[in-house]
């Protein structure tokens, strides 16, 4: 899969499922170049419906195509989506982008 | 010599019949034809060599407007915004003599082409020496400020008839989505004694996403800066669906947050949850100097008072415009209100101003912004000059380059500035001068 190597030097997500939710850690920089594997994420998480946190703590650049995924991971969900370890700028970004009306978004 | 009016009527003078003439012939004039037509009027008025320079999309040279190619025997060069008498012309809106020294050699002349206030150019004439030391020159000058008055008038109406005018300004060669976007913008600067409002955006020739508009209406100023999400032809088009709801609603008549529902519904009618805009809507009650905005997932406007004070205008944000429709019963937009004193300015900018990077990595930033302005302020340099020496400093910042798109719009609000836009009183005194 030569497509999903080239979106991996841009940022990564990995997925897991422990105690009842989901786990999406992003990596890197989440940008445009990864919007195929972010539509894939949804979709994914989307089979079964569970809390879902997501751990920014390893972004390093989050632009357009990460708030559309934020944005759409907390409206689609229909269960609670937590943002963790959003820090100083990205923090400022998600809460500028009026994701507080769908996400929870913590520092920690 | 008199006009066939006859008797009854005032005498007409000859400088009179020359702008009749000049108004009749641009009747039937293509654009390409213009420079030709106004060279041939200042003769007439008593000055040769006319040249109508434009400056180009990125105010950053004057570039003389040729029109037909059997005009071109002798070319003019570019001229630098930045480091010419033209150019000093166009940043001060101010009327410039050069005098061209010894012997009978005479003067140029730099008058300002102005639409209402946005600058188009410069339009520069020679004069012989004689006419310059002649007690009638205050005359002549007036004429000439009159004839820059209605070449400004014809680049603008003759500029939808062909291409010349607008391959005039262009520097290098232009995006599609960068055409999509130019062909949604108003002029960047208005003024009026009630608000003055200046704009940007950069990169200019390949711009994609980031919009601006503005309409003053009575009682009220409304603008909008928007950015469409991801890059090149998509966000442009969204851009341009974004602007096109945007004033379509207010057309209308529809109040703000009603406006803001409606990109919102047609955004999301296109795109469903996979494509967004980003973006401010504001109202400026221009009497009162209330100002109530909305926010759809955009960075907060600022403002700028007493040239020391700045502070973001905070609102709850929603949503950018596309999203919010998606949350049923959930969806609104919140409304902030501030009341502005006389001499305030509202900075709405994209992203792209302050997340400009140098090469180091540095961002723009917030801070830098509110200080430049506030120093374009301090030295009295007026809203749309000081927007454009901000376009300069941050493509200094950048080295150049911009990898995002960035706009900015700015009103000021009863600031008494609005005279600073036009050029002053005349050299000579005007008509019976010097």
């Amino acid at each position: 899969m030569s497509e999903q190597d080239a979106t991996e030097e841009f940022g990564h997500v990995g997925i897991t499922a422990a105690d009842g939710r989901w786990l999406l850690r992003l990596t890197g920089e989440i940008s445009t170049e990864m919007s195929a594997r972010l539509d894939q994420v949804l979709e994914e998480v989307a089979v079964e419906r569970r809390p879902v946190d997501v751990d920014l703590a390893a972004v390093t650049f989050l632009d357009s195509s990460g708030i559309g995924f934020l944005a759409r991971l907390g409206i689609d969900s229909g269960a609670e989506v937590r943002v963790l370890n959003a820090t100083g700028l990205t923090r400022d970004l998600l809460v500028l982008s009026g994701l507080e009306k769908v996400l929870t978004i913590t520092e920690s | 010599m008199n006009g066939e009016l006859g008797a009854g009527h005032a005498p007409v003078s000859a400088a009179e019949l020359v702008f009749d003439s000049l108004l009749n012939a641009a009747h039937l004039a293509a654009p390409h034809e213009l420079p030709a037509l106004i060279a041939d009027h200042a003769h007439r008025l008593g000055a040769r060599d006319a040249v109508v320079y434009l400056a180009d999309l990125q105010q950053t040279v004057l570039v003389p407007f040729h029109g037909s190619s059997a005009q071109t025997e002798h070319q003019h060069e570019a001229l630098p915004v930045d480091s010419s008498l033209a150019g000093r012309c166009y940043q001060t809106v101010e009327v410039l003599l050069q005098r061209l020294g010894h012997g009978a050699a005479g003067a140029m002349m730099w008058i300002p082409v102005l639409d209402g206030t946005e600058r188009l150019g410069v339009l520069c004439v020679t004069v012989a020496e004689h006419v310059v030391t002649d007690p009638g020159f205050g005359l002549l000058e007036l004429r000439l400020r009159r004839l820059a008055a209605v070449v400004a008038e014809l680049v603008m109406t003759k500029s939808s008839y062909g291409d010349t005018i607008v391959q005039t300004r262009r520097q290098v060669p232009m995006s599609l989505a960068a055409e999509i976007q130019w062909a949604l913008l108003p002029p960047l600067a208005f003024a009026s004694p009630d608000v003055i409002i200046a704009g940007a955006l950069e990169p200019a020739y390949t711009v994609a996403g980031d919009s601006i508009d503005y309409a003053v209406d009575p009682g009220y100023a409304r603008l909008a800066v928007f950015d469409g999400m991801g890059h090149g032809l998509e966000s442009a088009l969204l851009a341009s669906l974004t602007v096109a709801a945007y004033r379509n609603a207010r057309r209308a008549g529809t109040p703000l947050v009603d406006t803001a529902l409606d990109i919102d519904t047609a955004v999301h009618s296109l795109h469903g949850t996979a494509a967004f805009t980003t973006g401010i809507l504001a109202e400026l009650d221009t009497e009162s100097g209330l100002l109530r905005w909305l926010s759809a997932g955009h960075p907060q406007p600022l403002l700028l008072r007493d040239g020391a004070d700045a502070r973001a205008l905070h609102v709850q944000p929603s949503l950018p415009f596309g999203l919010e429709a998606a949350l049923g019963a959930g969806r609104a937009f919140e409304v902030g209100t501030e009341h502005l004193e006389p001499g305030d300015r509202v900075v709405i900018y994209s992203d792209g101003i302050t997340e400009a990077r140098a090469p180091d990595g540095s961002q723009f930033g917030v801070e830098r912004l509110v200080g430049f302005l506030n120093g374009q302020a301090d030295d009295d340099v007026p809203a749309p000059e000081a927007v454009r020496r901000l376009v300069r400093a941050l493509m200094v910042h950048q080295q150049g380059h911009f990898s995002d798109d960035a706009t900015l719009l700015m009103v000021e609000w009863r600031s008494g500035r609005h005279r600073t836009l036009l050029p002053g009183p005349p050299l000579t005194g005007g008509p019976g001068g010097v």
